[in-house]
């Protein structure tokens, strides 16, 4: 659609646009935490890509996408001085975005790396073991698995997270290995 | 079982759609729907950003009004410019074209209008010709020094061009605003009684400048104020003539009587009818632009079916969608799925080895489906 906007066809970007406001304006709210100012923020992105992507190539348009959203959203910020205090919190999760974005990282799927799943689950920790099974092999929601361990709905989110990662790491070391 | 599941720690997953989104955010989701969004923003910050966003606001409504606002002010806004700049085109080629008509308009004119003698002063022929002659001389002299040379105004001469500009201006944002909604329309009909109109506006300025005193076929009189400088000496003139041979010029066309009406109407009217106008234009072209969101959105709504497991319905959507679309290839993949779903897996196959066939986007996404129906089959 990318091509087809830069070829000339307007309505291409009006398309793919439409079909990302959701995830756009949820950033915007979150990052803003104002419904009229995340509305601006809409607009004004939709403006920038329109200029941005005739000049530059973009290979991962959601990852880039999200990228914008976000910067756009710290530009406000920066100019309403609010930014100082929160300077750590978004450094944390600049990094969050780098360890989970399947775009810029991309996911471990091949069968050889699977191989060894079952042992790297078994060697996690026993809290990220249990959520890591109940939301990925018994396809348990949040609030299921809050009910069902006791667990905080953070702690749950925290541990699924983490296991991953280790599970990811786990899986890395054994295939080097072999 | 196990296996196949243990194989979506690590795969990636579609972003979580508008319907899906808001849903989730709505608690609408069952607990295996709801697992399905979680286990996308596990892996994914825009999405889990998107939903703590809307997690965090009072009603979605507001979005959604926001969005459909949003839609139309775009298409509104692109098809205003683009409407000005035509209008502006057609406006400059219809004055240059009517500066080459009006002398064969004025010609004309002393063909089709007849002289009614009410004064015995003026009886033979000859006066009468020597009278059109005298009229045509002058409106072509007019016609040159207002084209060509410029000659320096008087006061009060200048004073009555700034009025008669102004009124020009008028027309001319008039014009354009009609211009707008003949494009809308693309109504062949429409653009000829259009330009119709703005040729007898014109030629209105035509006439006006050469003050001829219309009078019609039932013996009403339509005096025309002149609008333009150079038409001021002409008028002073004519009057002293008409004043001394007391001559009326009648004008028996039909056509021409037509014309004067027309005129009368385009002139007259008011700006509460002109914003009248501009609204049912506004309306018009949010419907057309609506109608063009509705075609494109075959895909979101044919997904839209998908996510609330109307699968048959989600087909006969996205099977309106053709190959030479740019939507094709996402939409081949959703009814792949849907036939997936449906336990139709000859014809769910069928369509995603059209993916695998091509390079898109969803080529990955159907070899694991493949992947999944074949070990599924096994």
């Amino acid at each position: 659609m990318i091509h087809h906007f830069k070829n000339g066809d307007s309505d291409a970007l009006g398309f793919l646009y439409k079909k990302h406001m959701h995830l756009i304006y949820g950033s915007c709210i979150k990052h803003l935490k104002n419904e009229e100012k995340s509305k601006d923020a809409v607009m004004e992105i939709y403006e920038h890509l329109t200029k941005v992507l005739l000049k530059h190539e973009v290979e991962h348009f959601k990852s880039w996408l999200y990228r914008v959203t976000y910067n756009h959203c710290m530009q406000i910020l920066r100019k309403e001085k609010r930014i100082a205090a929160k300077d750590d919190k978004y450094q944390e999760d600049t990094k969050s975005i780098m360890d989970f974005s399947m775009y810029n990282h991309p996911s471990i799927d091949k069968e050889d790396l699977l191989v060894h799943l079952e042992d790297c689950i078994q060697e996690l920790k026993e809290q990220q073991q249990n959520c890591i099974q109940l939301f990925y092999l018994k396809e348990l929601c949040y609030n299921e698995i809050v009910d069902k361990t006791g667990y905080a709905l953070k702690k749950v989110k925290s541990y699924i997270q983490n296991g991953k990662r280790n599970l990811s790491i786990c899986m890395s070391k054994k295939n080097e290995k072999v | 079982m196990r296996k196949s599941k243990a194989h979506n720690i690590f795969s990636n997953s579609e972003c979580l759609s508008e319907g899906q989104l808001l849903r989730y955010v709505q608690n609408e989701l069952s607990n295996l729907e709801r697992n399905e969004v979680e286990q996308h923003t596990i892996n994914c910050k825009f999405c889990s950003d998107a939903i703590e966003g809307f997690e965090s606001i009072k009603s979605i409504s507001s979005y959604q009004n926001y969005k459909k606002g949003f839609a139309t002010s775009k298409t509104s806004y692109l098809k205003y410019f683009v409407g000005i700049a035509a209008s502006v085109l057609i406006v400059v080629l219809l004055l240059n074209q009517n500066a080459h008509n009006k002398l064969e308009l004025q010609t004309d004119n002393t063909q089709i209008v007849k002289t009614k003698k009410k004064n015995s002063n003026l009886n033979s022929d000859k006066d009468v010709l020597q009278k059109k002659e005298s009229i045509h001389k002058q409106s072509k002299t007019e016609f040159e020094t207002y084209t060509k040379k410029p000659k320096p105004l008087k006061k009060k001469e200048t004073e009555r061009l700034k009025e008669n500009t102004k009124f020009i201006e008028v027309d001319i944002e008039d014009s354009t605003f009609e211009e707008d909604e003949e494009e809308i329309f693309e109504d062949s009909d429409h653009e000829s009684s259009y330009n119709k109109e703005f040729k007898v506006k014109l030629d209105y300025e035509a006439n006006a400048s050469d003050s001829i005193s219309v009078i019609s076929s039932n013996e009403s009189v339509v005096e025309n104020e002149p609008k333009e400088v150079r038409a001021l000496n002409s008028e002073k003139q004519l009057k002293e003539e008409s004043s001394t041979e007391k001559d009326e010029i009648v004008i028996s066309s039909y056509d021409l009587k037509n014309k004067v009406i027309e005129e009368k109407e385009a002139i007259s009217s008011t700006p509460i009818e002109r914003e009248r106008t501009q609204k049912t234009t506004v309306k018009s072209a949010l419907l057309k632009g609506a109608k063009k969101d509705y075609k494109q959105n075959n895909l979101e709504q044919g997904k839209e079916f998908y996510n609330n497991h109307k699968f048959k319905n989600a087909i006969t959507v996205l099977s309106k969608i053709k190959p030479s679309e740019i939507t094709y290839h996402e939409s081949i993949y959703y009814i792949g799925k849907s036939h997936q779903s449906l336990l139709n897996t000859s014809k769910a196959k069928e369509s995603f080895n059209i993916l695998i066939q091509s390079e898109n986007a969803f080529k990955k996404k159907a070899e694991i489906e493949l992947k999944k129906l074949n070990s599924k089959s096994d």
